[in-house]
């Protein structure tokens, strides 16, 4: 059983709390020299590599280990603060004590009773205690050099943390990158709220992987891929569906026996009223529909035979089986809607795709030069080129993009002017990603009437370089001042040839064909 | 006996010793605290440097009985121990000159290793055996011994095991020129010191148990304890001195004279309790001797106190572990 403890006299029990705040603080000054510097001086190593390399967890590794470093050195204090015999231990050593406290003390702390020798001894030890000073008990920092390194490496560290650098500035641009992807993805999932099901689906998955995407040139890849996805769902006859089915709905409202609605109203209006139709209301509904269903020969099979049958049974005398029409026409009207969906995400996600482009092209440098191209300028009279074509009568152009906000070469293009008499000709403006919007000319699928422009104005010609219709490139020019080189009358005839042969193989409606005709007719000398 | 007595004995005996024997103040310190530790003390030096001179006017101090031998190698183990004579028809014990407190044995190394065995078991066992009958030494009983380190011809050196009865082995240095011209004067004028006894044996018991009882804090045996391990060469805390040069390290003997002898050293300076520095301070007295040096250390030049520095140096001061 361990002894009662007898008490401590007052000046040792005083000097003993003196001496152990001392040795405390002495530990502690010594404990966090060394935990903080070397913590300090790896943070320091941590952030000199992260200046020049970039290492977005570099600040927060700093930030968790300096923490941990205050928190070991805090617990060394904590697990290492002297007892009282180590204390009257070091009180001897230190003051030259002969031992005289530390006997004294384990005497008082070991011995329920002391003998005439011992309590002697702790008489001469309480009196050698008495108003004892510490100032020979050394410097609380025990370490002066090493306090001084620790607290150059933290200032070191501080720098290195604190002033800005190169590699801050690219991880900053990578997040700001990392923001407007995330940007464009949540742009392109609100879109595909809008959209059919189908579509929607698609572009989902599509930002999905958008924000997957680490870099930006990843998230360029990415929507290029999607793009050429979303671009495989729109169907190429699109526009002559939805013409034939505008010229569908037209024609047959302008039908006697239709009330003058909507397609299904004026169908629906023609099925009750057959049967009191005359002779020739009815034949004049059969051409209608053999008519229409040469607008739909070739673009879709389906409707255009429902529409021959329904003509056929009319010229025969017979009910036509006008619900099968309006059936085809309702699945032919699905899928031009759905194929424009899949423009319009197309498209949203080509805007994302400039955006992410500009960025990119910003990081890599302001003004890389706006590129200069040369080509025949469209004369007025070419209106832009559309549909599926390349945009086939206006000559002919392409033109890329080389980012750096404008940087870009134009393509060539040559063309009949329209009332100057001659070959216009004019510089070639931005292509590809410009710093203007190449999409927001004419609006795919408008119909321009190129015919309308006139001779003075300087006009803007956006070129269509493939079977999609995508915008590659575009120009401005102005056709007047321009010398001609080659006659206008001498090319006009090659001219109109060429896009009647195109119109030709094109499986444009028939409606629209006339268009093109009386184009070239109006501009005949 | 109270401290205050001590001291004032201590200054009595010292005084005395002081007006035969000039300077050697470490000399005399180290064998008054031998006398009072009741261990027994060798002295090694070369002739004429007042060894015996010193213990015999210790003799003469101390009221003690004082017995001297002078070890010959003639010298037969009765010539100390005593022995049984027929007298009366009886056998009759005769004591020899080991009888009694204070025993010189001069150039003890010169007699043969029978009678030098003879001599230590006694100052082992502190009694004699002889016919089958044990006869006790008186107390106190120390047994201070000299021996000169430079004449080997015909001398016994003693072994270790008997070296280490020994509490404390003391080098007697050559005195300095001051010392030497007050040797002179004292000598060689018509004047002739005289001592007087101030202490006897019942003071000095006294004081040995004064010594014994003095407080020892557990650092301070810890201390004394690393300090003896440290001579041993396979200790982790040896310095490299011990690990090339020591055969074998010092015994538990030597731990036990480094506690008394330190707190004797204590007393003396008027302390109450055995300090670190006290066990420093008779060091190289208690192990010097206790040291078993390889053949490397006598080639090298390396004495037992080179190495006791050694291991001083390496542990200056007792750890503060808690």
């Amino acid at each position: 059983m361990r002894p009662q403890c007898l008490p401590m006299p007052d000046p040792i029990s005083e000097l003993l709390g003196r001496a152990r705040r001392r040795l405390t603080v002495m530990l502690a000054a010594h404990s966090f020299a060394w935990v903080i510097g070397i913590a300090a001086l790896a943070c320091g190593m941590l952030a000199s590599l992260a200046r020049v390399v970039v290492l977005p967890w570099a600040d927060t590794t700093i930030v968790v280990t300096m923490t941990v470093a205050g928190l070991v050195a805090l617990a060394i204090v904590v697990q290492k603060r002297p007892s009282i015999r180590r204390t009257s231990i070091e009180i001897d050593n230190r003051l030259g004590g002969y031992d005289r406290v530390s006997t004294a003390v384990e005497r008082l702390s070991d011995s329920p009773v002391l003998s005439d020798v011992e309590r002697t001894q702790v008489n001469s030890a309480t009196a050698w205690a008495n108003g004892r000073s510490l100032d020979g008990f050394g410097p609380v920092l025990v370490t002066p050099a090493i306090l001084f390194l620790a607290a150059l490496a933290l200032a070191g560290l501080v720098v290195l943390v604190v002033a800005p650098s190169s590699a801050d500035a690219i991880a900053n641009e990578r997040e700001a990158m990392q923001a407007l992807i995330d940007e464009e993805a949540d742009a392109l999932e609100e879109l595909s709220e809008e959209l059919p099901e189908e579509v929607a689906e698609e572009l989902r998955a599509i930002v999905e992987e958008l924000r997957a995407a680490e870099t930006l040139e990843e998230a360029l890849a990415k929507l290029a891929e999607a793009r050429q996805t979303l671009s495989n769902m729109e169907d190429p006859n699109e526009l002559a569906k939805k013409t034939a089915l505008a010229g569908l709905a037209a024609r047959l409202a302008q039908q006697p026996l239709s009330n003058g609605g909507s397609l299904e109203e004026s169908l629906a209006a023609i099925a009750e009223s057959l049967a009191g139709a005359t002779e020739e209301e009815k034949a004049a509904l059969a051409q209608e529909l053999a008519d229409r269903a040469d607008d739909f020969a070739g673009i879709d099979n389906q409707l255009a035979q429902a529409l021959d049958n329904a003509s056929s049974a009319l010229a025969s005398g017979g009910a036509p089986d006008l619900a099968t029409v309006g059936e085809a026409a309702a699945r032919t009207s699905a899928d031009v809607s759905t194929s424009e969906a899949a423009g319009a995400a197309s498209a949203a996600v080509a805007e994302s795709q400039r955006m992410l482009s500009d960025a990119a092209a910003q990081g890599q440098g302001d003004g890389q030069g706006d590129g200069q191209g040369e080509g025949a300028g469209a004369g007025q009279g070419e209106g832009a080129g559309e549909g599926q074509g390349a945009g086939q009568g206006q000559g002919t152009g392409q033109g890329q993009g080389a980012g750096g906000g404008g940087g870009g070469q134009g393509g060539a293009g040559t063309s009949p002017g329209a009332t100057n008499g001659g070959t216009g000709s004019g510089s070639l403006g931005r292509g590809g990603f410009s710093d203007e919007d190449p999409l927001a000319g004419p609006v795919r699928g408008d119909i321009v009437d190129a015919a309308s422009v006139t001779s003075n104005d300087e006009v803007r010609v956006d070129i269509f370089g493939n079977l999609l219709g995508n915008t590659v490139g575009s120009a401005e020019g102005t056709g007047l001042a321009n010398t001609p080189s080659v006659s206008y009358q001498d090319v006009f005839e090659q001219y109109r040839a060429e896009a009647l042969d195109s119109l030709g193989g094109l499986t444009v409606p028939l409606s629209l064909q006339d268009i093109v005709n009386s184009y070239f007719t109006e501009l005949e000398p | 006996m109270t401290p205050e007595e001590f001291s004032t004995h201590i200054t009595d005996v010292t005084n005395e010793v002081h007006k035969v024997v000039v300077g050697q103040d470490e000399l005399i310190r180290a064998t008054i605290i031998a006398v009072l530790c009741e261990g027994h003390v060798l002295l090694e030096g070369v002739p004429g440097l007042g060894k015996t001179k010193l213990l015999a006017t210790l003799g003469s101090v101390l009221d003690v009985s004082f017995g001297r031998v002078q070890f010959t190698p003639d010298l037969m183990p009765a010539d100390i121990l005593g022995t049984n004579m027929l007298s009366n028809g009886q056998f009759e014990f005769h004591k020899g000159a080991i009888f009694a407190n204070l025993v010189l044995a001069d150039e003890v190394n010169r007699a043969t290793p029978k009678t030098q065995s003879a001599l230590l078991e006694a100052m082992q066992e502190r009694h004699v055996t002889l016919g089958g009958q044990t006869h006790q030494l008186p107390r106190p009983f120390f047994v201070m011994a000299t021996q000169n380190p430079i004449e080997m011809e015909g001398t016994y050196p003693l072994p270790e095991a008997q070296l280490d009865r020994f509490l404390f082995k003391v080098t007697v240095r050559f005195p300095t020129n001051d010392e030497l011209v007050e040797i002179m004067k004292l000598t060689t004028s018509g004047h002739e010191a005289t001592v007087s006894s101030v202490l006897d044996g019942e003071a000095l018991l006294a004081m040995g148990s004064l010594v014994r009882d003095l407080p020892a804090a557990s650092h301070v045996l810890r201390y004394v304890a690393t300090l003896i391990s440290a001579t041993h060469p396979t200790a982790d805390h040896a310095p490299d001195l011990v690990r090339q040069y020591v055969r074998f390290g010092a015994s538990p003997r030597g731990a036990q004279a480094l506690v008394l002898g330190g707190k004797a050293h204590a007393l003396m300076d008027e302390r109450l309790n055995l300090a670190a520095a006290d066990v420093r301070a008779v060091a190289h007295y208690a192990l010097r001797h206790r040291l078993v040096l390889g053949y490397e250390a006598i080639a090298d030049g390396v004495s037992a106190d080179a190495i006791i520095d050694a291991v001083l140096a390496l542990h200056p001061q007792p750890l503060a572990e808690d």
